[in-house]
């Protein structure tokens, strides 16, 4: 089946990150095909019907030899992973055109945990830009959903990215091994990211970034030349529509490689998340590496 | 400098910010442009950016300019320029002689000629001018004394009529466009009659200096004023010729009169002129050969002037020209009332023909002067189309509708619709009286309107777009009706000749009636064979035509170039006496011409008005100059919008250019 997903600007347009969260994780699950959630524990789920190339081990016999019918026996998976998200609010993701990185980043955060706690994982937040902001730890109870979600609509911008100090505060919070989510535009230099986040990798962490960036800071456009003043820095530099055109997206396309790369020789996963890009590619991306911890 | 309409600085002025207003716009678009880091970014954009403000910059100038510089030009700009007169030290002298015909009287051109001479300033920049009705340049503006000499010299004297008025205007003509001040020595005899209508047509430019010297003086003179004769006649012995003998400030006396006809004396009468008046002399009978006979008429005695006592006219004796007349049946009483209508005239010039229908058919109609048709009927269809032909060719045709005119359909050749013929009741009504007569048409000029006429039947027949009623009955029908057709015409008059339709041809307009259209119809009024010097004489009718036209002078030269004889439509006739034109199909013609009679009033112009002449130029210099409060003339505005209209178009092409190149970089 085809699944229609929602484009980040209709969801710009539902009030209440809890109904977002809502909307783009039933919605993709209502699409899934083959979830990476089932068959490993021991809870029934349903029946299936055996097709080549399924593993043998999972075809219910007792019921071949009543019905000379191969079914695959499925199960609902287990939640004991903790999962923690950390989400960037420095200056700069308030950066682009409805909605900006900032809101794109909630609906992105809001509808992780939320799948996650229909996981039944255990969830936490971090907000940071300097520093920490707000930590809330993973916790799977009752109500838990709604309190992060609502800490996520109430965060607002800081200042300047500093992930040297966040990160150090976090790693005297990791009790045991989890998923590790970074929300972040990542203006930083990738060798410094990577060697900020890797600690946490170090202690079994599953960790993945999520890079999130606008349209214009990917292809920016301009008509003529143009002063561009940094959000964070108040920094003014020049620039000309041919420098924007070539130079420019070379540039960033090599800041996005260098990332990833950095982050994939560390034993992360990176992925790049434009503010234009339907909120399922995130989700997927954080069930693959639930898979991983399982 | 100045600005005649300065409001509309203003307005420009206020236009001028709107392009100023929208340049802010613009400027205001590169403000800084918020971004989520600059990390990425180098800064390497400065010089464009500065070059691109600079584009901009001048943009804007170029499109406040051009609005100002509109404005500007709307404003009306001038410059006070300062009159010519004051910064031209040169001035020019204007020697003007009178050679007019006055000027023959005594040795009044020689005095003048020698006043001319002396009026000659050495060194000084000069003209020589002489003045008959026109202006004649006789010298270049030189200071060459010997020629200005020749120039001087070289004044003969013609038979024009003097006018000052035209010496005004010339001398107004150089004063603007030589830029310099004239000083103007003028020696005429000052004749009275040369003054214009109105002193101001007189005026001269500010500055002008100008100086009448008066050869002239009040004399007794008598002249011939004029002469009537007939232009054509086949009889020369009902000929009469009337001469009126004038006498301008001279006393009463006797002058023998002598009629000439090609040199010959034919008669001599003595006539009492009376003081300061007029005498008639009527000669009759002339003799003389076939063709064109020029006649004088010649006071014997010798006065003041006496070019002035000859009186030039030219007389054609020629055969009769025939007019043939179509009838139905010959020997009508209509017939009859017409040709002894046409052939009583004293002045007459055709013989009538009459002919049957039928006859007709075989006569060469092109010798004919024209046709008169009389109560067509059945028996002329069968001519119709040669008649037709006849008349597209240049001749003309008279249709006099009666009862088997009104029988038929259309009126032939004319072709006029008929709805028969109306015949006056014997009752309340028992007759139609004529109404809307136009005078001015050549039959009717000394019909009275044909007033009293009454007409008893006519035929009622509709007038075809493009044709001319000439009259009309009181019912609003045509009667007399004219037709151009190819190079003729029809004229049809709607009732008969005979006095059973009407008793037109027992009243006294009906000879005038018949007389003048008989003219008219026979081209005879076409061209008059008299005229006065400084009249024009026009050479072709048909002015499309290519042709060929002589023309002899009183001197026994020819008068046109080669390139005139072929071209010119127009002569101007400047000396008196016979001129010979012989026109195309070699059509002989002989005109007379004489010299404006207003010369041969020898009384000069009061010095007092000469005076305020010659001050004219002073006048306006002084006056303009008190309007300034200073004694010079005041300055005249120049204006010079256009320059700024200019400006502003070559300020669009610079900003066009400018622009493209703009929008190029852009895309």
């Amino acid at each position: 089946m085809q699944q229609t997903y929602l484009d980040p600007q209709i969801l710009s347009a539902i009030s209440g990150l809890d109904l977002v969260a809502k909307t783009v994780v039933q919605g993709f699950i209502n699409g899934l095909h083959r979830s990476p959630d089932f068959g490993f524990s021991q809870e029934f789920a349903e029946y299936r019907m055996y097709s080549p190339g399924d593993d043998l081990r999972h075809v219910d016999w007792n019921v071949f030899a009543r019905s000379e019918r191969m079914y695959l026996k499925r199960y609902k998976g287990e939640t004991n992973t903790k999962v923690t998200v950390l989400l960037d609010l420095s200056k700069s993701m308030s950066y682009g055109k409805k909605p900006n990185k900032l809101e794109y980043s909630r609906y992105l955060v809001s509808s992780l945990i939320y799948l996650a706690v229909q996981q039944r994982d255990a969830t936490g937040l971090i907000l940071f830009d300097d520093e920490v902001r707000q930590f809330i730890p993973p916790a799977s109870r009752v109500g838990h959903l709604h309190k992060l979600l609502h800490v996520i609509e109430k965060a607002e911008v800081g200042q300047h990215t500093d992930f040297g100090k966040p990160f150090q505060q976090f790693l005297q919070f990791i009790r045991q091994r989890g998923l590790v989510i970074v929300v972040s535009d990542f203006y930083a230099d990738p060798e410094t990211v990577i060697q900020t986040i890797a600690p946490l990798r170090w202690k079994k962490n599953e960790v993945v970034l999520f890079h999130v960036l606008d349209r214009q800071e990917l292809e920016p456009t301009v008509t003529g030349p143009s002063t561009m003043i940094d959000l964070e820095s108040g920094d003014a530099v020049e620039v000309t529509p041919e420098y924007l055109r070539t130079e420019y997206r070379v540039k960033m396309n090599q800041h996005i490689e260098d990332l990833k790369s950095k982050a994939q020789g560390a034993g992360m996963d990176y992925f790049l998340m434009p503010t234009d890009k339907p909120l399922d590619a995130g989700l997927r991306e954080y069930l693959a590496a639930r898979k991983g911890r399982m | 400098m100045g600005l005649l309409s300065p409001w509309w600085l203003l307005a420009g002025a206020l236009g001028a910010a709107l392009p100023y207003w929208l340049h802010l716009l613009q400027q205001h678009k590169q403000d800084p442009v918020d971004f989520a880091s600059t990390m990425l970014l180098e800064r390497r954009t400065e010089s464009t950016t500065y070059q691109r403000k600079l584009k901009y910059k001048a943009l804007m100038a170029l499109r406040l300019l051009i609005l100002l510089l509109i404005a500007f030009a709307f404003a009306q700009p001038f410059l006070r320029k300062p009159p010519a007169i004051l910064n031209a030290g040169n001035t020019l002298n204007i020697v003007v002689v009178d050679n007019s015909f006055s000027m023959r009287e005594g040795d009044r051109l020689n005095v003048a000629k020698q006043e001319a001479n002396s009026a000659l300033s050495a060194g000084a920049t000069s003209q020589v001018w002489s003045l008959g009705s026109h202006v004649s340049f006789l010298s270049q503006v030189t200071k060459d004394r010997a020629e200005l000499t020749g120039g001087i010299n070289s004044i003969g004297s013609t038979d024009e009529k003097s006018s000052f008025a035209e010496l005004s205007r010339a001398l107004r003509d150089a004063s603007r466009s030589t830029g310099r001040p004239l000083k103007v020595t003028f020696i005429t005899d000052a004749q009275k009659t040369a003054l214009p209508p109105s002193f101001g047509d007189l005026s001269l430019e500010p500055g002008s200096e100008m100086k009448i010297v008066e050869v002239g003086r009040k004399l007794a003179n008598y002249t011939i004023e004029t002469v009537n004769a007939p232009k054509t006649l086949s009889d020369l012995t009902k000929a009469k010729v009337n001469a009126t003998v004038a006498a301008f400030n001279a006393p009463a006396a006797k002058k023998t009169v002598v009629l000439k006809v090609n040199g010959k004396v034919l008669a001599s009468k003595t006539v009492d002129v009376p003081e300061n008046g007029r005498a008639t002399v009527e000669f009759t009978g002339l003799d003389g050969p076939y063709g064109w006979l020029r006649g004088e008429v010649e006071i014997s005695d010798s006065d003041a002037l006496i070019e002035d006592n000859r009186f030039y006219f030219a007389v054609e004796r020629a055969d009769p020209r025939k007019v043939l007349l179509i009838e139905e049946q010959r020997g009508t009483r209509a017939g009859l009332y017409f040709k002894a209508a046409l052939e009583s005239s004293a002045q007459s010039f055709f013989a009538v023909e009459e002919m049957s229908a039928g006859a007709a058919a075989s006569a060469n109609l092109s010798n004919y002067a024209f046709v008169v048709l009389n109560d067509p009927g059945v028996n002329v269809k069968g001519i119709e189309g040669t008649l037709r032909k006849y008349v597209e060719s240049g001749g003309a045709i008279w249709i006099a509708a009666g009862s088997q005119t009104g029988s038929m359909p259309a009126v032939p050749v004319a072709g006029f619709a008929t709805s028969g013929s109306k015949v006056a009741s014997r009752g309340t009504q028992r007759y139609f009286a004529p109404a809307n007569v136009d005078p001015t048409f050549p039959s009717l000029r000394r019909t009275g309107r044909l007033e009293g006429v009454r007409f008893f039947q006519y035929v009622s027949m509709t007038a075809p777009e493009g044709s001319v009623i000439a009259a009309r009955l009181e019912d609003g029908s045509p009667l007399l009706i004219e037709k151009k057709m190819g190079e003729g015409k029809v004229l049809v008059f709607a009732s008969t000749f005979d006095n059973v339709a009407n008793d037109l041809p027992v009243k006294p307009g009906f000879v005038p009636f018949v007389e003048q259209t008989a003219d008219y119809l026979g081209r005879v009024e076409d061209r008059s064979s008299s005229f006065v010097v400084d009249s024009y004489l026009e050479l072709r009718s048909d002015q499309k035509r290519a042709s060929s036209v002589e023309v002899i002078g009183p001197k026994g030269d020819r008068v046109l170039t080669l390139k005139e004889a072929a071209a010119a439509n127009t002569l101007r006739l400047t000396e008196a006496g016979f001129y010979d034109v012989r026109r195309e199909n070699d059509r002989q013609e002989l005109v007379a011409v004489n010299v404006d009679r207003r010369e041969s009033v020898l009384d000069p112009v009061a010095r007092e008005n000469l005076q305020l002449w010659e001050q004219s130029g002073k006048g306006a210099a002084s006056s303009s100059g008190a309007a300034g409060s200073t004694d010079t003339p005041a300055p005249e505005p120049q204006s010079f919008w256009w320059w700024a209209a200019l400006l502003a178009f070559v300020t669009l092409l610079a900003e066009s250019y400018l622009s493209a190149r703009y929008l190029q970089v852009k895309a």
